[in-house]
């Protein structure tokens, strides 16, 4: 592939997480934040957000593990993960964090249960997609 | 908001009346890491310089160690002492920095508890430079 192609195929990609809903303008907000000085400064904050929110995901999913669920606690750990999740933009993940929370808020544990596999599902295909995003980025760089 | 210089692309500082002395220094009080990263590249481009604390009681050791900072971002929900009560203590000691209270819930009950406590202003998460450019702006 040469250069033309793969910056085209990566302006595609990025245009799809738009287009798909994946990601809102808090996105266009940390492009605008890197520069020379801070060449990689997206990829650095999403790598720590990918960091993050192994542990906040973890602490969920001990959470959940525990009867009778603690709604408190589980709801102050999605309010991070959620808080996270705003500050890349990953608004189909932040939605999911917010029905996570109205069942926590409900007492509602089936639903707690439920709605967590959507956030993790929705975690998991954002990642994949932006690591090929950033690889690709990488590869035209 | 872009410079060329040569062949590279370093974004220019954005003037705000806070920064147009040396060395404005701003704290940036949050839990989470991702906080530290993102609000403190925000608050480069405006030209300060940052510092970070973990909660409210390490923000409050700070200035009682007789540091000072021109700008505070607090955040709401944090362990060992929380935003509202940290702002509400700095302020009780005669501070006068001024305190943008943040938070990702947009529940005007944290707004108020917020103000209440004595901000200058309330944003919620995540911080953008358009926030904070509306922000310098009006002060």
């Amino acid at each position: 592939m040469d250069r033309n192609q793969m910056q085209l195929k990566i302006a595609c990609l990025r245009k799809s997480f738009f287009d798909e809903g994946f990601l809102d303008e808090q996105f266009i907000q940390l492009e605008d934040l890197q520069d020379d000085v801070n060449p990689n400064f997206v990829e650095e904050i999403v790598g720590s957000f990918y960091g993050d929110s192994v542990r906040l995901l973890r602490n969920l999913e001990l959470s959940l593990e525990k009867r009778p669920f603690d709604f408190c606690k589980l709801e102050n750990y999605m309010h991070l993960f959620k808080s996270s999740s705003s500050s890349i933009g990953a608004i189909k993940v932040k939605r999911e964090c917010t029905r996570f929370q109205d069942y926590c808020k409900a007492g509602n544990a089936e639903g707690c249960i439920s709605s967590y596999q959507q956030v993790k599902q929705e975690h998991a295909i954002l990642r994949r997609k932006l690591e090929t995003y950033f690889k690709l980025a990488r590869q035209a760089a | 908001m872009t410079s060329q210089i040569g062949s590279s692309n370093v974004k220019k500082i954005i003037t705000c009346k806070m920064t147009t002395k040396k060395d404005a220094k701003a704290l940036i009080v949050d839990d989470d890491s991702m906080a530290h990263t993102l609000h403190k590249h925000l608050l480069s481009r405006f030209g300060f310089k940052t510092f970070t604390a973990e909660n409210g009681k390490q923000a409050i050791e700070l200035f009682r160690s007789g540091e000072h900072f021109d700008l505070i971002t607090m955040d709401f929900q944090m362990p060992v002492m929380d935003g509202i009560e940290a702002t509400k203590t700095l302020r009780d000691m005669g501070v006068d920095s001024k305190i943008l209270g943040v938070s990702a819930s947009d529940k005007s009950a944290v707004m108020e508890l917020f103000i209440e406590a004595g901000v200058d202003h309330f944003f919620t998460k995540p911080l953008t430079l358009d926030k904070l450019a509306r922000f310098f702006k009006n002060i």
